[in-house]
């Protein structure tokens, strides 16, 4: 029976849960707090949000994501990575499992980022595979490429695809994996004030608009971002304790509820 | 700093009294602009009325700067929190200010705003007078005389017909004409006194106590005295107040989503007020005080206002006599309009207490009115209107705070009212950067609320039955280039009117001002409104709930030729989709204006195509001094306007206005008793002014 419930839960909410973030999550509360409008955000979460922007990460860091949907058992997500730079650019590699026992998803990935000139660019390869109790697994290797562009001063734009290669599944349905495009613009005035727009197009959905704002004041992140299509808002914190870096964030779906994500992040090895 | 500001001063102090006697001739233009970039201009049958008088007010009686509150500058919209703070802040270190040039000084002030500012601003330097010697020497001491009218004739004012049962129909009782005069003698920060008298068209000019008609139609007055004795205001006759987030005291005025996306969503603490208005629909009418004791100030008022309802009786309920509801409008032309004047009276008590901290960073405050009705109000139940208000009387309360912290400003109102509705209206703005404003709105508004005199931010007329989230966002990413946007999400958790469910919708806008140059400005803008509507289908038994949605495109250019001829350009689009059908319409007016020392001239031709009434044109005009003017267009036609002014002395000016409507393939326009037979309606205007 919980099966069954578990099922048609996921069946039913599948825009918001299954199809649209099957391959594309976007992790950690600094991206959830500005509306996961975050593909021009280069730091340690751009290796789940747009890996163009990993080259933005300066020293080893190691990262832990929680997100709970909805107030929904099994609608959990966990996230863990960890980005080292070395000679050539930045390495990083990262793991994320959403549901439980009865259903859920992982993907694996290894990233690699660098930045020439004023291009951030960055290719992550990705293992996918996904779970259901009594029915078997199935799985399937997709790629994901992004980067961005600080052309012009205050400004950036990025873009980043999700499956470029249209991978399947491999069970006897074929089932496709999503592609997914973000394309986006950044405004930074001043040193401590960010504004964000993206653009969202997962190619069975309708485009979402996502904008968000990050304001910093004595090393407190304080964050708002909205999404359209479903429409979303959020909320979040965060704080810089020096290596560490913890942050929280809370949305609202208009039909579905409020959930919560925390992040926290660790430099372990200080560049000189 | 202060050497520089010595010299500056000396030389600026010489300059502002040219700049004074300018003001006197181009004010009426100048103010348009203001007014204009403004509000809202796309939407909205509200009147604008009292908004544009409101501002205007403050135009023709300036701030004082070494004595103003943060509230003030708020109400001029236009200031962001880090040039209010920087105000307040330049006073407190280096004392009062000399020279209202001072501001272009001031953090976070550019040469164009500061220009912007002026002219609502001053800095009285001498020794406040006496009363007697200040009761010689007013601000402003005016009449102001309006007649306008219509020149065809509608079916209202045609001999009555008889209905197929024999019935005689109603004609209206008066002539076409509105008549409107105020009188004002005033001097800011110091007294007011005034009146205000005005006729309808339709309404007859007639005394019989019988219907409550005492010659015109309408009165107002009010007499205000400031600063005197302990009292910091008081006033008799009518007024308005206005403290918290607008859900007990909202003084029926709101700016609305438009233009300026950040700063209209936070109401001012602009306190009492003598209304001078010509809304029918006042707040209240009575005597007012206000005092303060240190860090409190106390308000206090009674009032009685007799307004507009008809008493019904009902045998078989039992109950003798009622009302249904209270009609707003304020007109007297017909038979049952003319019964329902006055029928109703209205006594309310109200108070406040506001306490503010020293440095003005923290304030907080109650509030609190009882309204008492002569007979109950009881509505045609309805599913929707379950939760509105029944009975005689109602009681509220609510809370509210003001807190700045840098260039930040969180602000909110909490209130309950007799029912046990409660409402929460609750924001932040914030200047984050000299080139960015944000700001976030939330509020919660239940459905058993019910505030007779509240008017809150959000999307439905009266307070209740809304949920929503703003977010407004204004950058200036280059110089001359402002981006503006807003996203509103709302929700009604019960029916409305003309909506059999639970509904929800969004309100977005984005807009761009470019200023080229000084002479040439281009402005832009989308707005997309979604919300659901009933859907009757011919045969099915239930209602579907459908999402309308307006898309509506705004570009105009401005171009100054030279020092007297300027040309503005604007076309407006809009698209609306409702249950699969999809309805266009289009505007273009072009604007021709001209002015001279003693004389202005405004022109316009436009055109206009739109598909249906759900797809009609707003657009601003330009129209007599004091006259706010939005009107709406559907269906083919023209329309064209001239607005003239004439200064024949300081004391005397005339403006004039003649405008029409031609539609290009209609026999008739308007309904019922408003319908004219024919194709074109032509109204004309006329006013003066006297200043004595």
């Amino acid at each position: 029976m919980k099966v069954i419930a578990t099922i048609l839960l996921v069946f039913f909410l599948k825009a918001e849960i299954l199809y649209s973030q099957t391959t594309d999550y976007n992790i950690g509360a600094r991206s959830k707090g500005v509306g996961n409008s975050n593909s021009n955000i280069a730091d340690e979460w751009s290796i789940f949000n747009n890996v163009g922007g990993i080259s933005g990460v300066e020293n080893g860091t190691v990262f832990f994501s929680y997100d709970r949907y909805y107030g929904i058992d099994g609608f959990n997500k966990v996230a863990v990575g960890a980005i080292q730079p070395i000679k050539w650019g930045n390495i990083g590699a990262s793991v994320v499992r959403f549901g439980d026992e009865l259903y859920n998803e992982q993907i694996a990935s290894a990233a690699f980022g660098n930045k020439i000139g004023f291009v951030r660019l960055g290719l992550r390869v990705n293992y996918f595979q996904m779970r259901i109790e009594d029915f078997g697994t199935a799985g399937a290797m997709f790629f994901d490429l992004g980067g961005i562009v600080e052309l012009i001063p205050k400004f950036s734009f990025a873009a980043y695809i999700s499956n470029f290669t249209l991978s399947e599944l491999n069970n006897t349905e074929k089932t496709k994996l999503p592609v997914v495009m973000k394309a986006g613009i950044s405004y930074k005035p001043i040193e401590t004030l960010s504004l964000y727009f993206d653009i969202y197009k997962d190619v069975d959905f309708d485009p979402v608009f996502k904008a968000g704002i990050e304001y910093v004041i004595h090393k407190v992140y304080l964050r708002t971002g909205l999404n359209t299509n479903p429409f979303k808002s959020f909320f979040g914190l965060g704080i810089d304790l020096g290596r560490f870096n913890i942050g929280y964030a809370i949305s609202t779906h208009e039909y579905l509820g409020t959930s919560h994500q925390a992040s926290v992040s660790f430099t372990y090895h200080k560049k000189q | 700093m202060r050497n520089r500001r010595i010299l500056l001063i000396s030389f600026l102090v010489i300059f502002t009294h040219q700049v004074r006697a300018q003001k006197e001739v181009t004010e009426n233009l100048d103010f348009e602009r203001i007014i204009e970039n403004l509000l809202p201009s796309q939407e909205y049958d509200l009147d604008y009325n009292d908004l544009y008088d409101r501002l205007f007010t403050l135009y023709s009686n300036p701030l004082d700067l070494n004595t103003l509150v943060r509230a003030d500058l708020q109400a001029l919209f236009f200031l962001s929190e880090e040039q209010i703070t920087g105000i307040i802040d330049y006073r407190l270190k280096y004392g009062k200010f000399i020279s209202v040039y001072e501001l272009t000084t001031i953090d976070g002030f550019d040469l164009e705003t500061a220009q912007r500012l002026i002219p609502f601003v001053v800095v009285e330097l001498n020794k406040r007078a006496s009363f007697r010697r200040n009761l010689e020497r007013p601000d402003n001491h005016e009449v102001f005389i309006r007649y306008q009218t219509v020149l065809e004739q509608k079916k209202g004012y045609t001999s009555p017909d008889t209905t197929s049962s024999g019935k005689i129909n109603s004609r209206y009782a008066g002539d076409p004409n509105r008549l409107y005069a105020r009188y004002l003698y005033s001097k800011s920060g110091e007294y007011s006194f005034g009146f205000t008298v005005e006729k309808d068209p339709g309404e007859k000019l007639i005394w019989d106590p019988n219907t409550s008609r005492y010659g015109l139609d309408y009165y107002s007055f009010h007499a205000m005295i400031e600063n005197r004795w302990i009292f910091k205001k008081i006033i008799i006759g009518d007024f308005n107040m206005d403290y918290g987030q607008g859900l007990v005291f909202g003084s029926g005025f709101r700016i609305g989503k438009g233009f300026e996306p950040v700063t209209t969503v936070r109401r001012n603490n602009m306190g009492l007020r003598p209304y001078r208005s010509v809304y029918e629909n006042k707040d209240f009418s009575g005597a007012a005080f206000s005092t303060n004791l240190k860090s409190f100030e106390f308000n206090g008022f009674y009032s009685f206002v007799r307004r507009d309802a008809i008493i019904r009786e009902d045998s078989y309920d039992d109950r003798d006599h009622f009302i249904s509801y209270i009609q707003t409008v304020g007109l007297h032309r017909t038979a049952s309009e003319i019964n329902a004047k006055h029928q109703l009276s209205d006594q309310s008590i109200g108070g406040n207490i506001n306490y503010k901290s020293r440095n003005q960073k923290l304030e907080i405050g109650l509030n609190g009115l009882f309204t008492n009705y002569n007979v109950p109000l009881i509505p045609n139940t309805k599913k929707y209107n379950q939760f509105d208000f029944v009975g005689v009387s109602n009681h509220l309360g609510g809370m509210y705070f003001n807190y700045h912290l840098k260039n930040i400003h969180a602000f909110g109102e909490m209130a309950i009212s007799k029912s046990s509705g409660k409402a929460i209206s609750t924001g932040i703005i914030a200047s984050l950067s000299s080139q960015v404003q944000a700001s976030v709105h939330y509020r919660n508004y239940g459905k058993e609320y019910h505030s007779f005199y509240g008017n809150a931010f959000g999307e439905n007329s009266k307070i209740g039955n809304e949920q929503g989230i703003y977010w407004g966002l204004k950058i200036l990413p280059v110089p001359k280039l402002i981006v503006s946007f807003y996203y509103d999400y709302f929700m009604f958790p019960w029916l409305k009117y003309r909506v059999n469910a639970p509904s929800d919708g969004h309100d977005i806008m984005a807009a761009a001002t470019y200023a080229y140059s000084r002479k040439l400005n281009f402005r832009f803008q989308y707005r997309q409104k979604a919300k659901d509507l009933n859907n009757k289908i011919k045969n099915e038994p239930l209602v579907r709930i459908e999402t309308q949605t307006t898309k509506r495109v705004l570009f105009d250019m401005k171009y100054d030729l030279d020092d007297h001829f300027s040309l503005k350009t604007r076309l407006q689009w809009s698209d609306v989709d409702f249950a699969g059908l999809n309805s266009n319409g289009f505007i273009i007016a072009q604007d021709l204006n001209y002015k001279h020392a003693r004389y202005a001239l405004s022109a316009r031709f436009a055109l206009f195509d739109t598909d249906d009434y759900d797809s009609r044109q707003y657009i601003y005009e330009r129209d007599l001094l004091y006259v706010y003017s939005i009107p709406s267009f559907y269906d083919k036609g023209v329309r064209y306007y001239l607005v003239g002014k004439y200064v024949v002395s300081r004391s005397l000016s005339f403006w004039l206005k003649f405008s029409q409507t031609k539609y290009s393939s209609r026999e008739s326009i308007g309904s019922g008793l408003e319908e004219i037979n024919g194709d074109t309606k032509s109204n004309i205007g006329f006013q003066m002014r006297v200043r004595i």
